[in-house]
């Protein structure tokens, strides 16, 4: 079920740089991805209402059944309920850490959805509690704000590339942190961003946003092995397996994994056993060949079928089915032709261990 | 008596620049209607104008043969010309502009995602304006203050066009000094002086104290 319905037209100045339909589910994390200019930002702000009155006229945004903008009617942002976490933290430098989150408390209109207590031990804040925001670094100051925002009980949550100022290690522990919101909170929650592997690391669903217009929508699966998005955005060709955590090699420095009855092998990763564990591929690591290979470098060997093929600019870009869940390989169109490939086959796709990312999950 | 009146005519404009020129400040930081755009310079003429032009022209309205001299007289049965009433509204006039323009750049300074921040998490504009803004214009609010003040207390050629010299309702420091200068009253001159330039170098370094620990924020404003 959908929980916002919404048409957005936005002008600045006499040019619309905003106009197209837009809905969010009711749960899970759903990725606004599109190059700069988009209009991704500016979508955000309709939400929020930020975007003034006579910008976005002609716009409807209907949330939960609730008119917030119309033809005759226009919420002010204050009266939303909507948790906006920006690029730069928006901290209120003359307010301690714990009054910044008091102010949030103290002003939200609906049950908060982590208690102040709560948010504080979930996002290990109360060494900050006292400090000002001049003094946090990059990263404690973004957790800060997601927390302000969590206790301030939002209806909807949005994400404006909060990750964008952050080095590698913030980036990855608020990524894990943005995804276990995900998983645990039942609130929509739409992320925008132009970094593909932080949409493939948490998102459920996918719209992609071009020109000022939502083009495309689905779930990140179903996009990620599309073979017309694949052929067209060979870059962000990344496909996710969805993995249980085996056991841990500790001499090797390795964790195997398992998918279905098969398993890999990725390098070591701090996650209990049992935990699920998202292992991106990228298109252009996964080799394939009709045997299984005992004599090579490479460590993972996944039996799958394939699933289609399709060629493009003397590349060949082979979809296939593993266990269930979908990946990729893009091949010379030589080789597949020297393979012989045919949908429905059954194949040996090689990974190479080490290209599997896994990095956000070390601090969770 | 003299500097009763002096400090009496400086706090008053102060206090009352506070409230006026607060509001009327931060909707010309806001806005960017004509309107505000061209508010902005007409603020600011009397630092450029010889204060004796704008004096004139208060003088004049300030006659009981002006309108508003007239209506003033007629609501209050004394007349604004060269009564302290007519000294205040004239400072307000001419301090003005010391006022507004530190608050227009504090209030510029504010970062709109901050306030945008705000709306998100449930604030209104009044709640805003009181907790985030005034609050993060402090160091601009002790800038305004003092630059109000001390230029009261220093302004001189407004004063003598619409105040004259009245012990106890008009004179104020400056005059004094004039006076004490004109009758070759030497030692009066240099204690008065000596004693403004005290005042003077004391109310900048308490400024200056004070407005010390606003750095950390990073919305720091110096003189």
């Amino acid at each position: 079920m959908n929980s916002v319905e919404a048409y957005f037209k936005v002008k600045r100045g006499d040019s619309v740089i905003l106009e197209t339909p837009f809905t969010l589910p009711d749960s899970g994390i759903t990725a606004l991805f599109g190059p700069s200019g988009s209009g991704k930002s500016t979508l955000l702000q309709c939400i929020a209402g930020l975007v003034s009155k006579r910008d976005s006229a002609g716009s409807q945004l209907t949330v939960d059944g609730e008119i917030w903008m119309s033809e005759s009617d226009y919420l002010a942002p204050d009266q939303r309920s909507v948790g906006l976490i920006f690029q730069q933290p928006q901290l209120f430098p003359h307010l301690s850490v714990l009054k910044n989150l008091q102010f949030a408390r103290e002003r939200r209109r609906k049950p908060a959805i982590v208690e102040l207590e709560d948010v504080v031990e979930s996002f290990d804040l109360s060494a900050l509690l006292d400090r000002l925001p001049p003094s946090l670094s990059g990263g404690e100051a973004q957790r800060v704000a997601m927390a302000r925002t969590l206790v301030n009980g939002p209806r909807l949550l949005l994400f404006d590339e909060p990750l964008t100022a952050l080095d590698h290690e913030s980036r990855s522990r608020l990524l894990t942190l943005i995804h276990q919101l995900g998983r645990e909170k039942k609130i929509p929650m739409l992320y925008v961003s132009h970094q593909w592997d932080e949409i493939l690391q948490i998102a459920d669903h996918v719209h992609m946003i071009a020109g000022g217009r939502i083009n495309r929508s689905g779930s990140l699966q179903a996009l990620t092995t599309d073979l017309d998005f694949l052929s067209r955005h060979q870059p962000l060709a990344s496909a996710i397996l969805i993995t249980e955590v085996e056991q841990h090699l500790q001499d090797e420095h390795l964790t195997q994994v398992s998918l279905g009855s098969q398993s890999l092998l990725i390098p070591k990763v701090e996650l209990n056993t049992g935990k699920e564990l998202r292992v991106l591929v990228k298109m252009a690591d996964v080799s394939l060949s009709s045997q299984p290979s005992t004599h090579s470098s490479i460590l993972n060997t996944l039996v799958c079928r394939i699933v289609d093929i399709a060629e493009h600019e003397g590349h060949a870009i082979v979809v296939l089915n593993c266990e269930g869940q979908v990946l990729s390989a893009k091949i010379t169109g030589r080789s597949a032709r020297q393979l012989g490939l045919t949908t429905g086959q059954s194949i040996y796709a090689q990974i190479k261990a080490t290209t599997l990312n896994h990095e956000h999950y070390r601090n969770g | 008596m003299t500097v009763v009146t002096s400090v009496q005519l400086a706090g008053l404009t102060t206090l009352i620049l506070l409230f006026i020129g607060t509001p009327l400040a931060w909707w010309l930081a806001r806005s960017s209607s004509l309107l505000a755009s061209c508010c902005i310079p007409l603020i600011a003429l009397p630092l450029v104008l010889p204060p004796t032009v704008i004096g004139f022209y208060l003088l004049l309205a300030f006659s009981p043969e002006h309108w508003f001299g007239a209506t003033w007289l007629m609501l209050f049965d004394r007349p604004l010309a060269f009564s302290f009433e007519g000294l205040l509204l004239g400072s307000l006039i001419y301090s003005l502009p010391f006022f507004i323009q530190p608050m227009l750049v504090a209030f510029r300074d504010i970062p709109e995602g901050l306030l945008d921040a705000a709306s998100t998490l449930g604030a209104n504009g009044r709640d805003r304006f009181f907790n985030i803004v005034i609050p993060l214009s402090r160091n601009g609010f002790l800038v305004a203050c003092t630059l109000t003040f001390a230029h009261t207390l220093g302004e001189f050629g407004i004063v003598l066009m619409i105040g004259g010299n009245i012990p106890g309702e008009t004179r104020v420091l400056s005059i004094a000094l004039f006076d004490y200068v004109e009758t070759l009253d030497y030692t009066r001159a240099h204690r008065l002086a000596l004693g403004l330039i005290g005042f003077s170098l004391l109310t900048l370094m308490v400024l200056q104290w004070l407005a010390k620990p606003g750095q950390k924020n990073g919305t720091q404003q110096r003189l």
